[in-house]
C-alpha cells in the first residue's frame, strides 16, 4: 500500500478552516494549521502559508471574524473565530461535500465491483 | 449582506494598505516563531528549527503576494460583479429602480441647486470687497412687509446713521432714449451720488457721479415725483413738426395745414387725441410776450410784466388730459374772424386778478410778427406790432412747465388766431408704443414729403423721457430748455 501526501482539494482548504473554528473555538493561524495536520494526520501536503489568503478571503465573505489578542505564551496574535453565516456557509459546505464525497464513494465501489 | 460586507472590507483594505501590511507581516512572524519554537521544543538545533519553519510555511513573499492579490485587485474584479449583480436585481423590480433614480436624481438637483444657492448667497456672494459689509435697508411699515424709504427719510439716515460708512439710495425704472429715430425704453436705475462708493466700483469708461452735481439729485428726483404736472403723460407721445416759412407763407396757409396734419393724425388706428401745441408741456412756453390788463393804469412795454403765450389747437386740453378750473376752453369755432379769446392758467388768474373775476377780462398783448433779426426786441422795449385785446374765456389748472417747481403766468390761445411755424405734436395713443409713432409719421407723409419733414421725424421723443430732465438739467448743468423769455427764430405774421 503506497502512503501519499494529497494536495488540498481546491476549494477544501475553506471547509477545513471553517469545520476547526467550530470545533475549537477561535484560534490563530498556526493553530488551525497544527489542527488541519494534526487531524489529516500527516497525509495532507500544505504550505502552511497558503491559509493566510484563505483566511482573508473567508474574512471578507463574512464567514470568519479576527481580532488581535494574546497567545496562551503571552505572544501577540490574531485570532479567528466563526461568524453566524460562517456556521451556516459551514452547514451548507458540509453538507454539499458529504454529497460529493457519497457521489465519489459510490462510484469509486461501483468501478472496484466492476 | 455578504456582499456588501466583501466590498466594505475590500474598501477599507484600499485605504489602510500600510496597517494592513504591517498587521500581515506581525500575523506571519508570529507564525513563524510558533514553528521554530515548536521544532525546538521537538529537540532541533535552532539554525535547523528555523529552516524546517520556513519549509512548512512555504514562500513567504509568495504567500504574501497572493494575499494582498486578494486584497487589493480581487477589489475591482468583485466590483463589477456586484455592478452586474446590482443591474440584475434593478431589472428585476422597475418599480424600485424607478423611483430609486427618481429619488436620486432630485436629490441631485436639489443638493446642487441648494450648493449653489448657498455658493453664491452665502460663500461667495458678491464680487466686491468686503461684500459682508454691504446690506440693502427697508422699511417696514405696521402694516407688515417691507416698503421703500422715502427721500426724507434717507436723508435723515444718511446725515445721523454711525453704522454704516456709506449709504446710497437707488430706484428702478424706465428711462426713454431719444434722439435716436424711435424712443427705445431702458431699464434704468436712478442712484445718489455716492451710490458706487458701496462696492467700491469704478466706471468702466469715464467717471461715476460727483458729490456736489448729483448729490441734489435724489432730492430734485424726490420733489419731482410729489409734483402734479397738470398733465398726464401716460401714452402721449410727441413730435416735432417744423414747417418751413417758404412753404406756408401765411397765416391761413399755415393753419390750413396744420389742420390737415391734425386730422390725419386724429385718424390714425391707436390714436385717442391728438394735438397741436407751440411747445411741449415741461419744455417752456415757446414764447414770452409783455402784457396789459385792459383797464389797469397805463405802463411802458419795457416795464410790462411777462407771461406766457401759448398757441395749441382746441384738442390740446383733452390730449394732455389738463383740467379747467373756470369757464370754458379754446373752441373750435374761435378762428381768425372771430373774437380773440385766451385761456389763463391758474398762476395768472392768482397773480395778476386777485379777487376779481378774470372771465370776461381782456388781456391786452402785441401781435407777433416775424422779427427781422433777433427776438430781443422785447426786452429793448419797442412793441412790435399793434395790440390785440385777448377775452380771457377760461381758467385753466397750471401746467408746469421747464422747472416742475416754477409757477409761472400763463396764457393759451388758438392756432387758428395766432399762428406759428413752431409746431409741436402730442399724441395719446390708447397704448404707448413705437409702433404708432411710425404710423403716425407715415400720415403725415402723406400730407408733405419735403426732406424737412423727413427730418422732423427725429425730434421724436417722449414724454416720459422729460419726466426728469428739467430738475435733473436745471441742477446738473447750466443747461435750460426754451425759457419762457426765448422768443422762436422764425414766427409767421399773424
Amino acid at each position: 500500500m503506497v502512503k501519499t501526501r494529497a494536495e488540498v482539494l481546491q476549494g477544501t482548504l475553506d471547509l477545513m478552516v471553517l469545520k476547526t473554528l467550530d470545533t475549537l473555538g477561535p484560534l490563530h493561524g498556526y493553530g488551525i494549521a497544527r489542527r488541519i495536520e494534526q487531524v489529516s494526520e500527516n497525509l495532507l501536503q500544505m504550505n502552511q502559508g497558503t491559509l493566510y489568503p484563505a483566511l482573508l478571503r473567508l474574512e471578507q465573505r463574512g464567514w470568519i471574524r479576527s481580532k488581535w489578542s494574546a497567545s496562551e505564551k503571552n505572544r501577540r496574535a490574531r485570532f479567528y473565530s466563526l461568524s453566524k453565516s460562517g456556521r451556516k456557509q459551514l452547514a451548507a459546505e458540509a453538507e454539499s461535500w458529504e454529497r460529493m464525497a457519497a457521489v465519489m464513494a459510490r462510484l469509486l465501489a461501483g468501478a472496484e465491483g466492476a | 449582506m455578504t456582499r456588501l460586507r466583501m466590498a466594505l472590507a475590500r474598501l477599507a483594505g484600499l485605504f489602510q494598505r500600510k496597517r494592513r501590511e504591517q498587521e500581515l507581516d506581525e500575523e506571519l512572524r508570529a507564525h513563524l516563531e510558533m514553528l521554530v519554537e515548536e521544532n525546538l521544543r521537538k529537540g532541533m538545533q535552532p539554525e535547523e528549527a528555523w529552516y524546517a519553519a520556513l519549509r512548512a510555511f512555504g514562500g513567504i513573499e509568495q504567500v504574501k503576494e497572493v494575499y494582498r492579490e486578494r486584497r487589493g485587485l480581487a477589489f475591482i474584479e468583485t466590483l463589477f460583479q456586484d455592478v452586474r449583480y446590482g443591474v440584475r436585481q434593478l431589472r428585476h423590480a422597475p418599480g424600485f429602480t424607478t423611483v430609486a433614480i427618481v429619488t436620486l436624481a432630485l436629490g441631485i438637483g436639489a443638493t446642487t441647486a441648494i450648493l449653489s444657492f448657498v455658493d453664491a448667497v452665502l460663500l461667495n456672494p458678491l464680487p466686491y470687497p468686503h461684500p459682508e459689509q454691504i446690506v440693502i435697508v427697508f422699511e417696514e411699515p405696521p402694516s407688515g412687509g417691507l416698503s421703500e424709504v422715502s427721500a426724507p427719510d434717507f436723508l435723515d439716515w444718511k446725515r445721523q446713521s454711525t453704522v454704516f460708512t456709506a449709504i446710497a439710495a437707488e430706484d428702478w425704472g424706465t428711462k426713454t432714449l431719444t434722439d435716436a429715430g424711435v424712443p427705445v425704453d431702458l431699464s434704468s436705475e436712478s442712484v445718489s451720488a455716492n451710490y458706487f462708493e458701496i462696492p467700491g466700483g469704478k466706471a468702466q469708461l469715464g467717471r461715476t457721479f460727483a458729490p456736489d452735481g448729483a448729490g441734489l439729485l435724489i432730492r430734485s428726483f424726490y420733489r419731482l415725483l410729489q409734483v402734479n404736472p397738470g398733465f398726464d403723460a401716460a401714452n402721449v407721445i410727441t413730435m416735432g413738426l417744423p414747417l418751413a416759412p417758404e412753404q406756408y407763407p401765411d397765416g391761413p396757409r399755415i393753419i390750413n395745414y396744420q389742420e390737415q396734419v391734425l386730422a390725419k393724425i386724429q385718424a390714425v388706428p391707436g390714436v385717442r387725441k391728438a394735438a397741436i401745441t407751440q411747445a411741449l408741456p415741461l419744455e417752456g412756453w415757446g414764447i414770452g410776450m409783455p402784457f396789459l390788463i385792459e383797464g389797469k393804469p397805463f405802463v411802458n412795454m419795457a416795464s410790462r410784466p411777462v407771461c406766457g403765450f401759448k398757441r395749441v389747437s382746441p384738442s390740446y386740453l383733452a390730449t394732455l388730459r389738463m383740467r379747467l378750473l373756470k369757464g370754458r376752453w379754446i373752441a373750435e369755432t374761435d378762428g381768425p374772424g372771430t373774437l380773440p379769446v385766451a385761456v389763463i392758467n391758474e398762476t395768472m388768474a392768482q397773480r395778476y386778478f386777485r379777487g376779481r373775476d378774470p372771465i370776461g377780462q381782456r388781456i391786452l398783448i402785441p401781435q407777433i410778427t416775424r422779427p427781422p433779426s433777433s427776438s430781443s426786441r422785447w426786452v429793448t422795449g419797442q412793441p412790435p406790432g399793434p395790440e390785440i385785446a385777448w377775452q380771457v374765456v377760461g381758467v385753466a389748472e397750471d401746467e408746469k412747465l421747464s422747472s416742475l417747481d416754477l409757477r409761472y403766468p400763463a396764457l393759451y390761445v388758438s392756432y387758428k388766431q395766432s399762428p406759428t411755424l413752431q409746431t409741436w405734436l402730442a399724441v395719446r395713443g390708447t397704448v404707448r408704443s413705437a409702433h404708432l409713432v411710425k404710423s403716425i409719421q407715415a400720415a403725415v407723409w402723406q400730407l408733405n414729403k419735403y426732406r424737412r419733414l423727413t427730418r422732423s421725424g427725429r425730434l421724436m421723443r417722449s414724454f416720459q423721457s422729460l419726466w426728469v430732465r428739467p430738475a435733473w438739467t436745471r441742477r446738473c448743468s447750466a443747461h435750460s430748455p426754451v425759457s419762457p423769455f426765448c422768443s422762436p427764430p422764425s414766427e409767421s405774421t399773424a
